[in-house]
């Protein structure tokens, strides 16, 4: 078992680096690649091979037999595959491709990459199939003069910003005997935070990590704002004319609970290992933010101030995923 | 047995309908050569596939091997063979119906398909004509929009759509075949042994003559041959086309004998040749006709002693020749005895009254001339009857024929003449072959069809030797001057075609034009192998190159015809602008492009290029120059300079690379 894995890495790792050395005269570009004719590769599939095949018996039986016809019909079909070998090539031709967006995933999770592929002729291009990676492919009709696009499943697998690298793009149509491809190549980055842990330690509570004067959930006296009700709220926290002025259950939060604000430290986390600690961290800002309490994040060299917002949790989690990262060429 | 569910595979429903269609469209016209039950019952099992895919039900594993054992004994019954061109068609035909029963996905349907193409080419073994060629295309237009639905589309194309992309690509493909059909190299078959069943259905002149024989071939409106002179045809009564000469006599039948040691000997005047060339119909026997009498051999065939031409294999195809004929040759001016014992052999017990009656003609002659004389005038005078119908002869068929029924055609009258002669002491034999032919009225060729078939005699007289003895002029001389129909009259349950009021009818004027469609088809078509091929490369001046040449040749022009393709292409896909401003858009835009500004959604050209220009302080001053332009041109209608603006453009293509960017 071992030696068939080993053995189909080596595959991968050769077919990976014969590629690369094909590809080597493309440039990749941040979001949008044209299919030109340097971009564009053709083979025969099985099928065509099979044609090809059939056309083979089919002249040698029209030779036995001198049979004038015979000869027509295998050169009407030789001809027949020629021709939709140029017309699987032009199918590709001059397409655009363009990444429209990848939002973030966590690792292991699959991530969607937004394509559009744009047909600048003025002929429809029929059965266009798009795959990054060995996810499974999409196959898309692009408009005569128009654009259309898909999502397409992209694995990542380790935290970080990927650029989202090669895609595969390729086509049978018309008659399925020939395959046209490319391997657009790019440097948008995907941005993967780490996996949140599934056994973290609970989240460190505001009171143990801040230490002094801190007050009784819903006893300050100063008001300080709004955020969403949580299950456990005190009655008497409730925004009840909020609720009735807008139907949404929210809590009223005073000065006092300030000084609860959650610390996710690093450097409480002595104990495990880095990425362990990153996972462990990444499930804290997530455990942080649905409970809806500010958080801050401190990580060597980097600290995050309190906060209770979406682009709070986005701004931790990158940082989490870039945490230590080796660098890459990667657009932002 | 109760159909069983079968997960439908990984292609949609319309696409296996396609299938069902085009398998069907390649079966169908077998219903013209094969035992029609065949084609009936594989159109019965596509008919069952298609119910099938809708109930999302096909019959089940057990079910379909029994119904292949059932196809394969009903065609072992039919054919008492597996193997040869009609079992194994009907074989292939059964099996694609049976195809359509097991389709579980792509890999199926793709097979299918391409033996699908294999049974429409199968078509061509039985016959190559022009409606067959017609159907052909159809079929092949089907299978190839079927095969357009297994490309793998989001959702599958509109009918019209896929036929359009498959009409396109088999008209593009057409020119392609024509230049493959003409140069690619030809190789002569057979390239294995051909099954011995390949010329069944094929008409023609056999090697021997019983009673009856060719009464058969009269009866056939197929064309045997065509030709055409160089200069002007002979008359009717000198076309007499030589086919095997039969110089064996068993009492009933004539037969061709063995002619060890001789040769022809052929006595001609070189400047009384007539040269024609010969178009020969498919007949599955070895002649090759000629007129009387051939004075060259064409390549591949031989010239046996009794002057007749065969070819060394049977002719399955149409086949071509040039021939040049002396119809005043001399023929065997010598007669070695062994030859001369051989052509004056009778079984000891056949024809007694035959003999005796030659024997009476011997007391009163000594000339043979004088007696072959007295023979047809024995049937011009007796009351002989020129019939395609004759009466069944049950005893010694020269002596019934001579002196009881009287009534008979062409074989009767030259067997029973050469038994005379032979009884008299002349050596003789029969020749068989075509007499006649039709003259097209719109295409300067000559049709000799299976009912122009005629036998005739040839007796040696001593100085002038063997000498063309046609016994039917004596008693119907119509046949000889203006055909079979003629001869016959107003008949008598015959075929349309060999009555006398046939010739001038409108029927047989269209019959006729049509021919000639055919003529040119069989001539430039069918005739076309590697010695038509050679002939043609001769007269391009192509014939000197080697194949080699002549391989690249051809691959220069399937890639001139694919570049026309895609500059056609290309062409039809110009970008096209309806005024100057848009044209000028473009290339901004296109130059943008390439330097990495894109449009954004919603965003116009002209907001892309300042936004560039804020960028690009080397281009700020162009940029806005040119924008400048183009606005006032769109929006105050100024005119525009395409000039400048080209100018401008170009400025800034000159300075493409940003400063500082390597």
């Amino acid at each position: 078992m071992a030696a068939i894995a080993i053995t189909r890495e080596a595959l991968t790792a050769l077919r990976r680096r014969a590629i690369a050395w094909i590809t080597r005269g493309e440039t990749p570009d941040a979001r949008r690649v044209v299919l030109t004719r340097r971009r564009i590769y053709i083979l025969p599939t099985r099928a065509g091979y099979g044609f090809g095949l059939v056309l083979i018996v089919m002249l040698l039986g029209a030779t036995n037999y001198s049979n004038s016809m015979a000869f027509a019909l295998t050169f009407l079909l030789g001809s027949l595959g020629l021709n939709a070998m140029w017309q699987t090539h032009r199918n590709l031709l001059r397409l655009e491709v363009l990444i429209e967006g990848v939002a973030p995933v966590f690792a292991g999770q699959q991530a969607r990459l937004r394509v559009a592929v744009v047909n600048p002729g003025r002929q429809a291009r029929p059965g266009i199939r798009l795959r990054a990676g060995d996810q499974s492919p999409v196959t898309v009709d692009a408009p005569a003069q128009g654009r259309i696009e898909t999502d397409l499943p992209l694995s990542a697998p380790l935290r970080g910003l990927h650029p989202v690298g090669r895609l595969r793009v390729d086509s049978q149509f018309p008659l399925g005997l020939f395959e046209a491809w490319s391997w657009p190549a790019y440097t948008t980055g995907l941005l993967v935070y780490p996996r949140p842990a599934d056994d973290a330690p609970p989240v460190p509570s505001g009171r143990r990590v801040g230490g002094e004067g801190a007050s009784v959930r819903g006893e300050g006296d100063e008001f300080a704002g709004l955020r969403k009700y949580q299950a456990g709220d005190a009655p008497g926290q409730v925004a009840w004319k909020a609720l009735a002025r807008s139907n949404q259950w929210m809590t009223k939060e005073f000065e006092g609970q300030r000084s609860e604000d959650r610390w996710l430290r690093w450097d409480d986390l002595g104990a495990f290992g880095i990425e362990q600690r990153l996972s462990i961290l990444c499930r804290w800002v997530l455990d942080a933010h649905r409970d809806g309490i500010p958080y801050g994040l401190e990580l060597p060299g980097l600290t995050l101030a309190p906060e209770a917002s979406e682009a709070h949790r986005h701004a931790c989690l990158k940082a989490l995923a870039l945490h230590a990262a080796p660098n890459r060429r990667v657009a932002p | 047995m109760k159909g069983r569910p079968v997960p439908i595979m990984d292609l949609p429903e319309i696409h296996l309908r396609w299938v069902a269609v085009a398998l069907a469209a390649a079966i169908l016209p077998h219903v013209l050569n094969l035992p029609v039950w065949i084609p009936l019952l594989a159109l019965a099992m596509i008919a069952w596939g298609w119910w099938g895919l809708r109930r999302r039900q096909l019959p089940g594993r057990l079910l379909r091997f029994g119904l292949v054992g059932i196809a394969t004994l009903g065609v072992l019954a039919e054919f008492h063979t597996l193997f040869g061109r009609d079992a194994g068609v009907a074989l292939l035909v059964l099996m694609l119906g049976l195809k359509i029963l097991e389709l579980k996905g792509r890999r199926d349907a793709l097979l299918a398909l391409f033996l699908a193409y294999f049974v429409v080419a199968g078509q061509f073994f039985f016959t190559q004509s022009i409606p067959i060629a017609l159907a052909m295309l159809l079929s092949v237009l089907l299978i190839t929009g079927a095969l357009i639905g297994l490309a793998g589309t989001a959702r599958p194309l509109p009918a019209r759509r896929r036929l359009g992309i498959a009409g396109s690509l088999l008209a593009q493909s057409i020119p392609m075949m024509i230049l493959l059909f003409v140069l690619f190299p030809r190789l002569p078959g057979p390239l294995w042994a051909m099954p011995r069943d390949s010329s069944a259905g094929l008409t023609g002149l056999s090697d021997q003559m019983s009673p009856g024989r060719i009464s058969d071939l009269i009866q056939s409106n197929a064309p045997a041959f065509r030709a055409t002179f160089e200069g002007l045809p002979p008359p009717t009564s000198q076309r007499y086309w030589r086919g095997p000469v039969l110089d064996h006599y068993d009492g009933r039948s004539w037969q061709r004998a063995l002619r060890l040691g001789e040769t022809a000997q052929v006595t001609f005047a070189e400047a009384a040749g007539i040269d024609y060339s010969v178009t020969l119909q498919p007949s599955g026997q070895r002649w090759l006709l000629a007129l009387d009498y051939p004075g060259q051999v064409p390549p591949g065939a031989e010239l046996t002693p009794a002057l007749e031409l065969v070819a060394p294999r049977p002719q399955h195809e149409v086949r071509q020749y040039r021939m040049r004929s002396y119809p005043d040759a001399a023929l065997d001016l010598e007669l070695s005895p062994w030859s001369r014992a051989r052509h004056l052999r009778l079984p000891e017990d056949s024809a007694p009254r035959a003999r005796e009656l030659a024997q009476a003609w011997l007391l009163d002659h000594d000339d043979p001339a004088a007696i072959v004389e007295q023979a047809l005038d024995h049937f011009r005078e007796q009351p002989f009857h020129y019939t395609l119908r004759p009466p069944l002869l049950t005893g010694d068929p020269v002596d019934e024929f001579l002196f009881e029924s009287r009534r008979g055609f062409c074989e009767h009258y030259a067997s029973s003449f050469t038994v005379l002669m032979r009884a008299a002491g002349i050596p003789a034999r029969v020749v068989t072959g075509y007499l006649g032919g039709e003259i097209s009225p719109l295409a300067d060729y000559l049709l000799v069809r299976q009912s122009d078939a005629h036998a005739w005699s040839e007796v040696w007289l001593e100085g002038r030797g063997w000498v063309r003895i046609d016994p039917t002029a004596a008693i119907a001389p119509e046949r000889i001057e203006q055909g079979v129909s003629a001869a016959l009259g107003e008949d008598s349950g015959l075929p349309a075609f060999v009555r006398a009021s046939y010739g001038a009818s409108w029927l047989n004027r269209a019959s006729m034009s049509w021919d000639i469609v055919n003529y040119y088809w069989d001539e430039w078509v069918l005739a076309f192998g590697p010695e038509r091929q050679r002939e043609l490369l001769e007269r391009l001046g192509l014939h000197r190159l080697g194949w080699t040449a002549i391989a690249l040749i051809l691959m220069a022009g399937l890639a001139a015809l694919l570049g026309l393709y895609v500059l056609v292409y290309r062409w039809r896909n110009r970008p096209r602008f309806s005024n100057e401003i848009e044209r000028l858009l473009h290339g901004l835009e296109r130059l943008l492009a390439r330097q990495g500004f894109l449009r954004r959604p919603g965003e116009t050209v002209t907001a892309l290029a300042l936004r560039a220009a804020k960028q690009r302080p080397d281009w700020q001053e162009t940029l806005h120059r040119l924008v400048e332009q183009l606005q006032r041109a769109r929006y105050r209608e100024d005119p525009l300079d395409p000039r400048t603006a080209e100018a401008l453009l170009r400025e800034l293509q000159a300075k493409r690379n940003p400063p500082g960017a390597g």
